[in-house]
């Protein structure tokens, strides 16, 4: 707590802003699309400029509790720290992005409830990872994941209801475990908020249920297996912008979540006397193996793209549970890569959608040559997913390798191995055929589009030089942030 | 001496003489004067709640009967929890039932009828003692009759029936425990410890037999089951009664008779020491669960409300049951942040049903596009039902779940989550439907319900936020006050 004494304004004042301009953006949005795009713009901004300058605060170390006391029993809370602000400034900046891309993209009617849910959500997931707290993260855990399904329901069909309510119900199962952990985390600690080392003492059945409750709520949103169920049907059929808010913002609060009940509520110490980490990082590893197999197996693209989530945030995970420093930077590393890689396939395809309506891959073939521009991105994409260098993933595998060896599990690497496989399988063939394979005839075009709208094209740009940055050379700072973060946890 | 129990059962009583002297054409001087009296009924009571506070508790007796017996009130701090939240809730309806009750008949017996029941709610309120709080639960009974059977049709004449024999058994019920227990205890006088410590050496099986008995009596009101089927039949009054009578006041009284006999007669330790908790614990889990159910095969909009209700009205007494703080806690929010979101979901539905006509959930697809404000209220007290912060709902649940765990009974906590599912299950296909799904209705021309039902319901909602967000500072402390003096 040195370094500062006033209290932190930033964390509150970016989220109000945020649910502010979303408001805002409900009242006006009928004025036309430019308008809601500024507006929205404009409020991410704002955020990134409140809480970017905090970064050398934190950088070096400093934590800041921010309690106001609304919201029993505790309060609300934020904490100002490494972690919490890198993600935070994180989601802002893919949201940006991704607002850029909304506004350019053809959505059907309802347009503006979209843009003002997607604003709610992409504040919701910022209030997440600035929680201080058990029950501040819930408060903005559930309002972002009730509020999605908003977005997912936006073609009602009647196949995106069936998904819609699988979404909802599992949503609201965790929630309910959620609950039962929070309940019992009071009730063994009498706390809620993260302590270095965990507030929990020891294990017991209580202490179990928390840990099984945690893992669940944050397992499903994080498409953890068996909790992956709701993330095939709803990428199916949700627009490309909701798929991509999900997959690079939605999904990392989920592996969040474990990761900060790991390290701040149990604690590595009683992880380590108990081994209930071994379970959760089990379901990491067949997340990773069998989402790589599916996604292998499916010929949808979106639907590929979500099995190929479930895998890469087995990754994370993976990373979180090996519970060794370096499988920890890898993990955090690869929140970043993953939404730079992901978020760069996911805008990609949600152009080919928009522009030929074609989902599925035997589609596909020649279109490198009606869109250029798009597939090769794409293929950059697929290639960093690969793990090769100069791709920045390939850093974040590196790390997951040492921790894997550090932990004593060389199988794992075994498995880093296999699913990179398994990604080239399933990628490279699309970006193959794209360029290389039978020009399919009769791939008429749904808009009159000369080129992709400059929003779009703008954004998946942007998420591609993501890709490729920091990938070689001496200055990753990203990864500095990481090891950092890890420095922070395991001292 | 303005504040004052007397005061508060007075007002109404004069206020509904008063209206009953109005003719039915003068709609404008009666809604005026039905708003106002709540109001001022409202602002004698408002004043209590800093009073108790501060710790300072009022007691008066107005009548001495031989034996004992007396009609004496309290003001004490559960008490005045339930003297607030119905007087204040009263007010909205009020104004909601001047805009719903506009096109319907015989307006002034409505009227008369609705704001004497407040007398008999605030009597049951500051009831200092059982006989007293008997008296005033017969006379809301009968009060309430003519509310239930406004209809007149074929079908209110039968609920109205059913309503009545429930509540001459319940009343029965509560008259023999009564009595019984007056034999043996002597005084029954509420106290936070009981007053039956003495007394259950000597007649310890008697003791635990009235008690379920006293628990049936009010348990009828309180709509537990099997004793509920007289609430979804009562559906058929007019939806300010429902909303009102049947969502918060006459349950809420059945619970509160329940919380006054469990701690206020028998008392923490005497109950520990009989172990009836347990059974009713089980009793009121069942309830809750089979209640849930029965709710998602409901079709009809006020019906599916009306089990919720059973489900909802079951945490109160599980929380009591579970003879813990937090459990207790969690109960007694629970009264206000129950009545609170029923409320408004009665409110829309009563939007729905004179706005479109609509009774029947296949009727309402689509029905998002004609009254999208109201939906949205409806939404948002569905979600707090079912627990999601910030709405008010969450707190109940919380406090409902660490109590089972603080009493070592995780059982009754996943009773609550199963029923929590269960809510979803039955709330949200409503709200989907009303909005994604393809209907026949088109954008309302202005306001999407009248304004005296319209900005009621408005209100309510953004209290159930504030009342969660601020609990703190709105139902917490005098919670907590009730919480220590029972638990001490």
């Amino acid at each position: 707590m040195d370094g500062l004494t006033t209290v932190l304004w930033q964390p509150a004042v970016s989220i109000i802003v945020l649910l502010t301009a979303s408001l805002f953006i409900w009242v006006i949005g009928e004025k036309g699309e430019k308008a809601v795009t500024a507006i929205s713009a404009s409020a991410i901004t704002a955020a990134l400029l409140f809480l970017a300058p905090l970064s050398p605060y934190v950088l070096a170390g400093h934590v800041q509790v921010i309690r106001y006391s609304i919201l029993p029993p505790f309060g609300l809370s934020f904490r100002v720290e490494l972690l919490s602000i890198s993600l935070a400034l994180l989601f802002l900046f893919t949201g940006l992005v991704l607002t850029f891309y909304t506004g350019a993209y053809p959505l059907e009617s309802g347009k503006r409830r979209f843009r003002t849910v997607f604003l709610f959500v992409l504040a919701c997931s910022v209030g997440v990872v600035l929680a201080g707290d058990l029950l501040s993260l819930f408060l903005f855990f559930e309002a972002m994941s009730l509020s999605f399904f908003i977005l997912v329901i936006h073609n009602r069909e009647q196949e995106t209801i069936s998904a819609t309510f699988k979404f909802l119900y599992m949503t609201i199962g965790g929630s309910v475990m959620y609950f039962i952990a929070l309940a019992a985390v009071f009730n063994q600690a009498g706390e809620l908020a993260w302590r270095d080392g965990g507030i929990m003492t020891a294990g017991g059945p209580y202490t179990l249920l928390a840990f099984i409750g945690f893992v669940v709520a944050f397992g499903m949103k994080a498409g953890m297996f068996p909790l992956h169920l709701w993330m095939p049907d709803a990428y199916g059929q949700a627009p490309a912008p909701a798929v991509t808010l999900s997959s690079m913002i939605m999904l990392k609060t989920g592996a969040y979540g474990i990761l900060r009940i790991t390290h701040h509520i149990f604690g590595i110490d009683l992880l380590r006397d108990v081994s209930w980490h071994n379970y959760v990082l089990v379901l990491a590893v067949i997340s990773i193996l069998y989402g790589s197999s599916c996604a292998f197996a499916t010929r949808d693209l979106m639907r590929r793209l979500a099995y190929s989530g479930i895998a890469q945030l087995g990754y994370i995970t993976l990373g979180i549970t090996m519970l060794t420093p370096d499988a920890l930077t890898g993990g955090v590393y690869h929140i970043m890569a993953h939404a730079m890689m992901k978020g760069t396939l996911l805008l990609c395809a949600g152009a080919i959608l928009a522009k030929t309506g074609k989902r599925n891959i035997d589609d596909l073939a020649g279109i490198g040559w009606k869109m250029p521009f798009t597939m090769i991105c794409f293929s950059i994409a697929a290639l960093t997913a690969v793990g090769l260098p100069p791709m920045n993933i390939f850093i974040s595998k590196w790390h997951l390798g040492l921790g894997a060896l550090d932990a004593g599990q060389p199988l794992l690497l075994v498995v880093l191995l296999i699913s990179s496989m398994l990604n080239a399988a399933y990628y490279l063939p699309i970006a193959i055929a794209a360029f290389f394979g039978e020009r399919n005839h009769d791939l008429h075009e749904k808009l009159s589009w000369d080129r992709l709208p400059l929003g779009m094209s703008l954004s998946i740009v942007v998420l591609t030089v993501g890709c490729l940055a920091f990938g070689l050379g001496q200055i990753n700072i990203p990864l500095q942030w990481a090891r950092a973060i890890t420095a922070g946890f395991f001292y | 001496m303005f504040i004052s129990p007397f005061y508060a059962i007075l007002v109404p009583i004069l206020g509904g003489g008063l209206i009953a002297l109005l003719k039915e054409e003068q709609d404008g001087p009666r809604n005026a004067l039905a708003v106002f009296i709540s109001i001022l009924t409202f602002s004698i009571v408002a004043p209590t709640l800093p009073l108790v506070l501060t710790g300072e508790q009022l007691a008066f007796t107005a009548v001495r009967i031989s034996g004992g017996l007396s009609i004496a009130f309290r003001v004490e701090p559960l008490g005045v929890i339930f003297a607030i939240l119905a007087s204040m809730l009263w007010i909205f309806s009020v104004i909601y039932a001047t805009g719903y009750m506009s096109h319907e008949h015989h307006r002034r017996r409505f009227f008369t009828f609705y704001i004497l029941a407040l007398s008999a709610t605030m009597g049951v309120a500051f009831s200092a003692n059982l006989f007293t709080l008997y008296i005033f639960y017969e006379y809301l009974a009968l009060i309430t009759y003519p509310l239930v059977i406004h209809e007149q049709s074929a079908e209110a004449y039968s609920a109205g029936t059913k309503y009545i024999i429930y509540c001459f058994a319940s009343g029965a019920l509560v008259f023999l425990a009564l009595f019984t227990l007056a034999g043996i205890g002597g005084s029954l006088t509420f106290s936070p410890t009981g007053v039956l410590a003495s007394a259950v050496a000597d007649n310890r099986l008697l003791i635990s037999v009235m008690f379920f008995v006293a628990i049936a009596g009010f348990g009828v009101k309180a709509a537990l089951m099997p004793l509920h089927s007289w609430l979804p039949s009562a559906m058929v009054a007019p939806t300010p009664v429902s909303a009102l009578l049947h969502a918060v006041a006459i349950v809420k009284t059945g619970v509160f008779g329940i919380l006054r006999i469990m701690f206020y007669i028998y008392g923490v330790d005497t109950l520990r020491e009989l172990g009836v908790a347990n059974i009713l614990a089980i009793i009121v889990s069942l309830s809750i669960i089979v209640a849930s159910v029965l709710a998602i095969k409901q079709t009809k909009l006020k019906s599916r409300l009306a089990y919720s209700t059973i489900g909802q009205l079951g945490y109160i007494t599980l929380g009591a049951t579970m003879l813990s703080p937090y459990g207790l806690i969690g109960g007694i929010s629970h009264i206000v942040n129950h009545a609170l979101l029923k409320i408004v979901l009665f409110f829309c539905a009563g939007a729905i049903i004179t706005q479109t006509g609509a009774t029947h959930l296949n009727q309402m697809a689509g029905i998002g596009r004609r009254m999208p404000y109201t939906m949205f209220f409806f939404s948002l007290a569905s979600i707090g039902l079912i627990g999601v912060l910030p709405l008010t709902g969450y707190i109940s649940k919380f406090y409902l779940l660490s109590g089972s765990l603080q009493a070592g009974k995780p059982i009754l906590g996943f009773v609550l989550l199963t029923s929590a599912v269960l809510n979803s299950i039955y709330y949200l296909p409503i709200i989907i439907s009303a909005y994604f799904t393809e209907g026949s209705y088109d954008k309302p021309n202005g306001l999407e319900s009248p304004p005296s039902m319209f900005f009621p319901t408005a209100v309510l909602t953004v209290f159930c936020v504030l009342f969660g967000v601020f609990a703190h500072y709105t139902t917490l402390p005098i919670v907590n006050l009730v919480v220590t003096n029972i638990f001490q």
